[in-house]
């Protein structure tokens, strides 16, 4: 059996990213979410 | 667009783009497209859309719903359950869609029919202030194959007419429903440089507390209309806004389980209007059970409001007073743009007229014989009329000489030059009108205004009561408590009185009583009270009621329309002279007053009329205006 090594160093940034994005709906994600808003050219 | 990582504190990697991108597209989506109403219409797309639909299927009758929500899929991609609740909501706002079968019950919460079964269309409301082709934006609908408007040019206040609700991704929407003349007058109110304070108003009616509404970013207070009754009993004749019938009384129930109120039973008697029946418990007090309705039910609620629009292409937060600021600067940017619209449609038909006229008046159409090429015709036919360039308002152009050459010949032999006249000179008023209202603008959007009103102003009449000191509060609950009733053969008069009730009122009301020799006074509700048998007037007192009375004295007959004004309970007072007899007093709002006379000999009239405007309206202790000496036999009102 050939093993590939695998870097799992940025795995605990996962846990805050999802807690963001898909979490509560706080101050800060409505606020960002008003400031990056995407428009159609 | 980049992540912004100062707000995220997380380092860049290629899941958080992904996420990132994801999320920032279906948020912009569900808040840009879905799920929050635009600023200058007040609708939502699907709400858009159904209008468009119904719009471009409208001939005047209805339409299967069914078919309309087929319709608005064309530009609506999305599932017909959810255009359909969209339609049925906006056909019980009632102000744009008139629905014709069973559209459910706002009280009970019953739903409405399949849409195979109940039709719709356009309100005429909807038809003339929402929809104008020459002035709406359109864009290509999802697939490409249709198009559909980007905003409506609405003249209305929509958005604050209707309310909106709406939950997006991060942020969501609560606006109330306002009344729409007072929005209207309020509207009147800024043109006119005035104040102006706006609050909401719902369908269901209900009591409403709006001292924290903060112009639409605070919160209201919404309580049902709730009745004493005789033996212990209550009845809910209206229920707060957000409640239904059902869930007020799962409420009641869930109360009386933890036994916050004591009752017997509810029923249920809502059908065109809300009617529950609460019999309480032997030995309840009724002033207390209402309050633990107010405390513990939905009888009771509290609404907050946020009002979140799209300006632009950008959620903004608002308030009331702004949005119906911009309404009022839309309305006006709109009624100004129609104008115009009329304006040049009116210069192009002037033009028209006076080319024809010119083209067979002058019989330019001979020239045109000669000539070899069709290029050669139109120059003819242009020279021909270049003379008379003066008498034109602009210059001629190639179109106008096409126009004149598809003029068909029996036009030009049977053309009548006098009916030509008349009809450019309409033309010329009519362009005048329009320049005078262009230049006075305001005044033609306040005139527009005040037509809504009047058209209108029956028909969608305040429902919810403002209700801000508790003490009103009280006074309306016990509106209904006291039956007044009175036996005119024993000369009694009180709630406890056993007659037919003539009216209820509350225990907080005072009553007038008038005899006939015009002696009055005001009382409170009494239970017992002995008036004797020649009383003729009962009601709830009001000072500033005006009343129209008739009265003999011995020897002149009085007429005389007054207002009670203040009086102390209990005193006696006189609204006629001494010795008088009353002979017709009325609180209703007559033109007319007919005295028949007793016939003397040689009399020629025996009869006469009055116009009660003629007689200006003054204190209870005027005399009156002397109308005749005879002796009068009758007296009858229109």
């Amino acid at each position: 059996m050939k093993l590939t090594r695998i870097n799992v160093d940025d795995v605990h940034t996962i846990q805050p990213l999802l807690q963001f994005y898909m979490g509560k709906n706080t101050p800060q994600r409505r606020e960002y979410i008003m400031g990056n808003l995407v428009v159609e050219a | 667009m980049p992540p912004d990582t100062a707000l995220l504190h997380l380092p860049e990697d290629p899941l958080k783009d992904l996420v990132n991108d994801n999320f920032l597209q279906y948020a912009s989506y569900v808040i840009r497209d879905r799920a929050i109403p635009q600023l200058e219409d007040g609708l939502k797309p699907v709400q858009r859309r159904i209008l468009h639909a119904l719009h471009e299927k409208d001939d005047g009758r209805f339409n299967k719903v069914a078919n309309i929500v087929g319709h608005a899929m064309q530009y609506h991609p999305h599932g017909d359950a959810s255009i359909e609740e969209a339609l049925v909501n906006l056909v019980n706002k009632t102000y744009l869609i008139e629905g014709q079968g069973n559209f459910g019950n706002l009280f009970t919460g019953d739903p409405p029919a399949a849409s195979r079964y109940v039709e719709c269309r356009l309100s005429d409301l909807a038809r003339q202030e929402i929809f104008n082709p020459k002035l709406t934006e359109y864009a290509s609908s999802y697939d490409g194959r249709n198009r559909e408007p980007v905003i409506f040019p609405a003249k209305l206040p929509l958005l604050l007419m209707l309310g909106s609700e709406g939950i997006a991704v991060g942020l969501s929407t609560r606006v109330m429903p306002h009344n729409f003349i007072e929005l209207l007058k309020a509207q009147i109110a800024i043109l006119q440089d005035k104040r102006f304070k706006l609050l909401p108003d719902f369908p269901q009616g209900g009591l409403m507390d709006a001292s924290e509404y903060n112009r639409g970013n605070g919160k209201i207070k919404l309580r049902a209309r709730i009745e004493k009754r005789e033996n212990s009993r209550l009845v809910i004749r209206e229920i707060p806004f957000s409640t239904t019938t059902e869930s007020v009384i799962a409420s009641i129930e869930e109360a009386a389980r933890k036994r916050r109120i004591r009752i017997r039973s509810i029923n249920d008697f809502t059908a065109a209007q809300v009617e529950i029946l609460i019999t309480l418990s032997p030995g309840e007090d009724a002033e207390k059970a209402i309050i633990a309705l107010y405390h513990f039910t939905q009888c009771e609620v509290t609404l907050h409001s946020n009002i979140v629009v799209i300006k632009g292409e950008r959620p903004v937060q608002m308030d009331v007073d702004e949005i119906i600021r911009f309404n009022t600067d839309r309305l006006i940017s709109l009624l100004k743009k129609e104008l115009e619209i009329r304006q040049s449609e009116l210069q192009d038909e002037l033009h028209r007229k006076s080319l024809i006229q010119l083209f067979i008046e002058h019989r330019i159409y001979k020239r045109i014989e000669e000539c070899e090429t069709y290029e050669d015709v139109q120059q003819a036919v242009l020279n021909g009329l270049l003379p008379f360039r003066n008498q034109l308002t602009r210059d001629i152009t190639l179109g106008d000489v096409e126009m004149l050459l598809s003029l068909q010949i029996k036009r030009i032999s049977r053309f009548d030059l006098k009916k030509n006249e008349e009809e450019k000179l309409k033309i010329r008023l009519a362009l005048k009108e329009v320049e005078k209202h262009l230049t006075r603008l305001t005044d033609y959007a306040i005139d527009y205004l005040h037509r809504l009103i009047q058209t209108y102003g029956k028909q969608f009449k305040r429902k919810t009561q403002l209700t801000t000191a508790e003490e009103i509060d009280v006074r309306e609950l016990t509106a209904n408590e006291l039956a007044i009733a009175y036996d005119q053969e024993r000369g009694f008069l009180g709630h406890e009185v056993k007659a037919d009730a003539a009216f209820r009122c509350s225990p907080l009301d005072r009553l007038l009583l008038v005899w006939d020799t015009g002696r009055y006074q005001m009382v409170p509700p009494p239970d017992k009270l002995f008036v004797d048998k020649n009383l003729i007037y009962f009601g709830i007192f009001d000072r500033d009621k005006v009343f129209t009375l008739v009265y003999n004295s011995p020897t002149t007959t009085f007429l005389k329309r007054f207002a009670f004004g203040g009086a102390i309970m209990n005193r006696d007072y006189n609204c006629a002279q001494e010795d008088a007899k009353v002979k017709y007093l009325s609180d209703r709002a007559v033109s007319e007053i007919r005295l028949r006379y007793r016939h003397v000999k040689g009399s020629r009239i025996d009869e006469q009329t009055f116009r009660v405007a003629d007689f200006p309206v003054r204190g209870p202790k005027t005399r009156g205006n002397q109308i005749t000496r005879r002796t009068v036999t009758s007296v009858t009102a229109k």
